[in-house]
């Protein structure tokens, strides 16, 4: 038999073809080098990445966003991956996020928050005529942490 | 032809042309040959789904490999929609079944269509969340909205692999209860929070004893299994107060050959698909009382229920005989091959006994929310006295269908002692003399689907041709 990830529906298929399309979206925007080339999916895929990287953050020891209510986990209308993905540990083994983490003193919360921000500032709109333009650098370690999961993920379908 | 530069649109390529051919199948499917209009309601969602992602502006975006990837999900759908057909859908049962749905909904709530599954179980569906689901990753928010709002639509799959065994269909009480889980959520899980809220707060607690660095994550995939632990219950609650003591048989007849003191969590990557569920032993536990096992075992045994036939009695000491005892119950996670299947195992097992009761407590409230949304529908109890009737003509061969009522037509018989009496009768063959007999246990059993459902299709016509001659 010859394995054809693409064509598995099993249940890594939701989590690989999330994080294929949130790093195809930020190659587009890497491409298009400002927010004003986006499509409506991009900007989409682009929050759903926002939203997963912060679950990332809530999921750290004594964070403040843990509830203890199920009325929070009910119904919730977009897919999860956050609880599956220990993704502080995970982020060590991706070395464009390990260098740059090391090359300040700011901690990974920190470090994490920033790359969180610069999808934000880059969607939000720019309240004047000119658009943003696509924060290279720290697309392209986000680039590197979606592609290191991506890559796993693949592995998964097989 | 340069595959440096041309492979994405080989990829669009493809998926256009799959898409296409999905098109078609669909297109040429037989309208009339759906066992309700609901399925075509199904078709045209599942259709501008397709048309959606065929617009130039959606496909520019898109990476063609995600594409290719959904639509082999989205063909599943397809397949639903193509099982959707009369052929071994019986029509008086989706009408019972519309007839149960449109008690809970009304005519503008969801709408639930039919289909077959090759599976052994039955299962409903939430068709157009699941269908929204596979689009996020294709298509914009806003699309799907478009396409989404005001078509919500679920699909009650029948198992074709057990079509002639009617009695289960006590279970489809069961899936409709997933409905109205999804419809009342709100209120049912703040209910199932306010009574296992302390039990979750230990077992946090206790979690974060093992490892603070992966509590708060692994704290929510238990919260994802108890929820679904709560929804399942709550079905099995529904599935008792509509079907009887039915249900109970038929989740008796699911649990054969397995174990009955098992809890089991699936984790997934996907938060929302971790799946949990009660052990047996527990379900039959908690369907016993809510189908109200004990009393109708005692009626059965009463002089006036055994002056129609001594069956009933004897049905009723082996319905007593079915075990519904959870006192070794433990719970396993699954894969073991996830870090944290080991340690919320560890964390929740000396935890069941607690959660069991929180559980219990939970669908005694469950039990009045039910019936206080549902007032004016009939969540009425089997009378034992038309299941007997219903057994004597099974007896000598005749559609269950008539319940004497010192008239000469007697009354046409309830859909659910129909069924109470079709369960009973079953599995008193299977394990009466002779069972061991497989060619006159098929011969016989093949008699009582057919009674059955004959009765079902004559009781339901006499039903409306009483509502049309306005008696």
């Amino acid at each position: 038999m010859i394995p054809n990830a693409v064509a598995s529906t099993g249940p890594y298929a939701g989590l690989w073809s999330h994080l294929k399309s949130i790093n195809h979206a930020l190659e587009r925007a890497l491409a298009a080098g400002s927010s004003k080339e986006l499509a409506e999916l991009d900007i989409d895929r682009l929050r759903a990445l926002s939203e997963f990287l912060d679950g990332g953050l809530s999921s750290a020891p004594g964070a403040s966003g843990l509830s203890t209510s199920l009325v929070e986990y009910s119904n919730l209308t977009e897919p999860d991956y956050n609880a599956a993905i220990d993704l502080r540990s995970r982020l060590a083994y991706v070395p464009e996020f390990d260098n740059w983490l090391k090359s300040s003193k700011k901690g990974f919360d920190t470090k994490l928050q920033r790359l969180i921000a610069s999808i934000s500032n880059f969607l939000s709109p720019s309240g004047d005529l000119l658009a943003r333009e696509t924060p290279h650098q720290e697309f392209e370690i986000l680039r590197a942490i979606v592609q290191s999961l991506l890559s796993e993920a693949e592995t998964a379908l097989h | 032809m340069d595959f440096d530069v041309d492979q994405p649109a080989a990829v669009l390529s493809k998926s256009l042309s799959l898409i296409e051919k999905t098109d078609l199948r669909l297109h040429q499917l037989d309208r009339w040959q759906f066992p309700t209009s609901s399925s075509e309601l199904g078709r045209e969602l599942f259709l501008s789904a397709l048309a959606s992602v065929r617009e130039p502006a959606h496909l520019g975006p898109m990476d063609p490999v995600v594409l290719y990837n959904r639509l082999f999900s989205l063909q599943e759908l397809a397949g639903i929609i193509e099982r959707s057909s009369t052929d071994r859908i019986s029509w008086p049962l989706v009408r019972y079944c519309d007839e149960i749905w449109s008690n809970f909904f009304g005519e503008n709530g969801p709408k639930i269509f039919y289909a077959l599954t090759p599976e052994y179980n039955y299962s409903i569906l939430h068709f157009s969340k699941r269908l929204a689901d596979i689009l996020r990753d294709i298509l914009p928010d806003s699309a799907i909205q478009a396409l989404v709002s005001n078509r919500e639509l679920y699909c009650l799959q029948l198992a074709s692999s057990e079509d002639e065994n009617l009695p289960l269909y006590a279970n489809i009480g069961h899936e409709f209860g997933h409905a109205v889980f999804d419809h009342h959520e709100k209120a049912i899980v703040s209910e199932l929070d306010a009574k296992v809220g302390q039990v979750l707060v230990r077992v946090l607690s206790d979690l974060q004893a093992i490892d603070a660095t992966q509590a708060s994550r692994r704290f929510r995939r238990i919260c994802q299994a108890v929820l679904g632990i709560g929804e399942e219950l709550f079905c099995d609650l529904l599935g008792a107060l509509l079907m009887g003591p039915a249900f109970f048989l038929s989740l008796f007849e699911f649990s054969w050959g397995q174990a009955r003191d098992v809890w089991t969590i699936r984790l997934s990557p996907e938060f929302q698909n971790i799946r949990a569920y009660p052990s047996f032993g527990f379900r039959l536990h908690c369907i016993s009382q809510w189908a109200k096992i004990e009393g109708f075992r005692s009626e059965a045994s009463s002089e006036a229920a055994k002056s129609i036939t001594q069956k009933v009695a004897e049905l009723a000491v082996g319905v007593g005989t079915i075990p519904v005892n959870h006192n070794s119950d433990v719970l396993r996670v699954w894969p073991a091959s996830d870090n944290d299947a080991e340690p919320i195992r560890d964390v929740l097992n000396p935890r069941l006994n607690e959660l069991k009761i929180a559980l219990g407590e939970y669908l005694h409230e469950c039990d009045g929310f039910v019936r206080k949304w549902y007032s004016t529908k009939p969540f009425s109890d089997v009378s034992v006295y038309d299941v007997a009737e219903l057994l004597l003509r099974l007896e000598r061969n005749i559609p269950p269908n008539i319940v004497p009522d010192n008239t000469l037509l007697g009354k046409p018989a309830e859909f659910t002692a129909i069924l109470n009496a079709s369960a009973l009768f079953r599995l008193d063959l299977l394990t009466g003399e002779g069972s061991g007999d497989g060619g006159e246990r098929l011969r016989q059993t093949g008699i009582v689907e057919r009674l059955t459902a004959k009765a079902f299709e004559a009781t339901f016509i006499q039903r409306e041709f009483n509502r049309w001659a306005g008696q």
